[in-house]
């Protein structure tokens, strides 16, 4: 199966839009079974123009529903290097936050809310992959590889807070369009993460998005309406994200 | 930069043979960087002239507005200008000039400053000037968006403990600190000859120097004199000095009368009141809302939050001991 137009990738609103001109891609030839799921072939190939013209799209052009959206930015140096002198106490330390940790998250929050991301109500979280080459992306809810998330998720702020690039991967239909491609064969819509196996079993060989999110570089969308997963496959060190969830809690 | 360093070698050998009296005369170039050679440094250093680079940020902003004759980009031979400058170990500023679209990027250009080895900024605003007759900055909700640019700034300056200057702050820091406010400051745009503006043909003009290549329906040129045939003192008696000094100084004269920030700004830039408002007799510019007014506003509520919480910190067991 070829790729079709769905899910576009775009800049967030006042982030740089060199981040969208020099975007890592890649293809792949589709999914495999793995246990109970599906997880993406290992084949990654970059993508043709006419591939990058279906999924790149600038701000202005970017659909206006956003959970049809990939949204890139980025941190600025100076918040990468304060989380780095505050990761190795958190390494160590268990319990209350401490006093770095806050500032370091109120610098993000300052930061993010300055650039109209208000983040006053939401959930900061920083999280790393459990063991060595797994990603953070990946690794959340259950069953792990390819699905979406839930909904109170939404929408989700994901920054690589790591030295070594690491990616999402997403199937770049909209949920919406998995319905309509499982009915064609005959088969009943079911919930998402229900959805998302049939269609997979269905089109084991629709093509899967590799997003590559170097250093500081984030993502921000919808994770209860895109199909995705993680790859840290090359990585040395453990994948760390920070995450900002729109579940309206205290910032932690 | 076009006419080579020899050509301003003896330049400045000629005004040594002139200065009979022994003035104290500093050089300086802006330049936007995109000629600068290894013998241009080497002029600069000798001479010790300070160099300003105009530069408007990281290359997805600077590259927006700043192109060659033939629409080409500059980032990038800025850039090597810049490099070449730290290479020679010679001291510059930049200027950049922000637009609506820099607002978003206070992070994005400070670290762009810090990266290049920039430490010392001024911020122009995107002016409406001569056959400029607009600008982006030009519309209501731009104050705060401006301010809110500026003080973040400020605040990123502040938190990376690097020696950074910035003009604007500086000079609100000064006018705030002058005597408690008291003494008013002036600015000599609105003084006449306070500046002598001189083009490369010899004609001269004083207020705001942008004034000497502007024209205008009220004026004609700006032009008082020309220096191969008419002394400074002789443009005094001329009717247009005489038209042009009674409209500006009516116009300082209102803003004494109407602006609060008169003794921090002393009257304005008339070139700003001029083509924004049409009169050197009136009073607020976008110029002045926004280099003036919200840069004051900004560094004055910075101040006093710090004092407060100066005030506010607990003692120590030094303290009070």
């Amino acid at each position: 199966m070829e790729l079709e137009r769905g899910i576009r990738i775009s800049v967030l609103p006042r982030f740089r839009p060199t981040l969208l001109t020099r975007v890592e891609l890649y293809l792949n030839s589709g999914v495999e079974r793995s246990g109970s799921g599906f997880t993406a072939r290992d084949d990654w190939r970059p993508l043709d123009k006419e591939e990058l013209r279906m999924l790149i799209v600038s701000e202005a052009d970017a659909p206006e529903d956003r959970s049809e959206r990939i949204e890139l930015l980025e941190i600025p140096g100076h918040l990468h290097q304060q989380w780095r002198a505050t990761a190795p106490e958190l390494a160590t330390r268990s319990g209350r936050p401490s006093r770095e940790y806050q500032r370091l998250v109120a610098s993000l929050a300052s930061f993010f809310c300055f650039k109209k991301v208000h983040v006053e109500n939401c959930s900061l979280t920083i999280r790393a992959a459990e063991f060595p080459h797994g990603s953070v992306f990946a690794s959340l809810g259950s069953p792990p590889g390819l699905k979406t998330g839930p909904v109170e998720e939404s929408p989700l702020l994901a920054v690589n807070l790591g030295e070594e690039p690491t990616s999402l991967i997403i199937l770049n239909l909209s949920i919406r369009r998995l319905r309509e491609l499982v009915a064609s064969r005959g088969m009943t819509q079911d919930l998402p993460d229900r959805l998302t196996q049939q269609f997979m079993a269905l089109f084991p060989k629709y093509p899967l998005v590799r997003l590559v999110l170097p250093a500081r570089h984030g993502v921000r969308f919808f994770p209860a309406a895109v199909v995705h997963s993680g790859y840290a496959e090359k990585k040395n060190e453990l994948d760390v994200l920070l995450r900002i969830t729109g579940t309206p809690k205290s910032i932690s | 930069m076009v006419l080579p360093p020899s050509f301003y070698q003896d330049a400045l050998r000629v005004l040594a043979e002139c200065n009979r009296r022994d003035v104290q005369v500093a050089h300086a170039f802006q330049t936007n960087g995109t000629l600068i050679s290894d013998e241009w440094c080497s002029f600069i250093k000798a001479n010790n002239v300070r160099v300003g680079v105009s530069i408007d940020g990281p290359e997805f902003l600077h590259d927006t507005n700043r192109k060659t004759r033939s629409g080409r980009e500059t980032f990038s031979r800025v850039i090597s200008g810049i490099q070449r400058l730290r290479a020679h170990a010679v001291p510059f500023h930049v200027i950049t000039v922000l637009t609506r679209a820099s607002l978003d990027y206070p992070d994005e250009l400070f670290e762009f400053y810090l990266e290049h080895g920039i430490r010392q900024v001024a911020f122009n605003i995107e002016e409406i000037e001569g056959i400029h007759l607009n600008s982006s900055l030009n519309s209501p909700e731009i104050c705060e968006r401006f301010g809110d640019f500026l003080d973040r700034f400020y605040d990123l300056v502040q938190i990376s403990g690097e020696p950074f200057f910035v003009r604007e702050f500086a000079a609100a820091v000064a006018g705030i600190m002058a005597d408690g406010g008291r003494q008013e400051c002036f600015t000599h745009q609105t003084i006449a000859m306070a500046i002598v503006s001189v083009d490369c043909h010899g004609n001269f003009s004083t207020w705001s120097p942008e004034l000497l290549g502007l024209r205008s329906v009220h004026y004609g040129n700006f032009t008082l004199g020309n220096v191969m045939t008419d002394s400074f003192d002789s443009i005094f008696a001329t009717p247009k000095f005489q038209h042009l000094s009674e409209d500006i100084t009516a116009g300082v004269r209102s803003c004494q009368t109407t602006c609060e920030y008169f003794p921090f700004c002393g009257g304005g830039a008339p070139v700003n009141k001029y083509f924004e408002n049409g009169s050197f007799r009136s009073t607020e510019t976008m110029f002045c809302r926004l280099t003036k007014k919200t840069v004051f506003d900004v560094v004055l509520q910075k101040l006093e939050t710090e004092a407060a919480s100066r005030q506010a910190a607990p003692m120590t067991a030094l303290d009070g001991a």
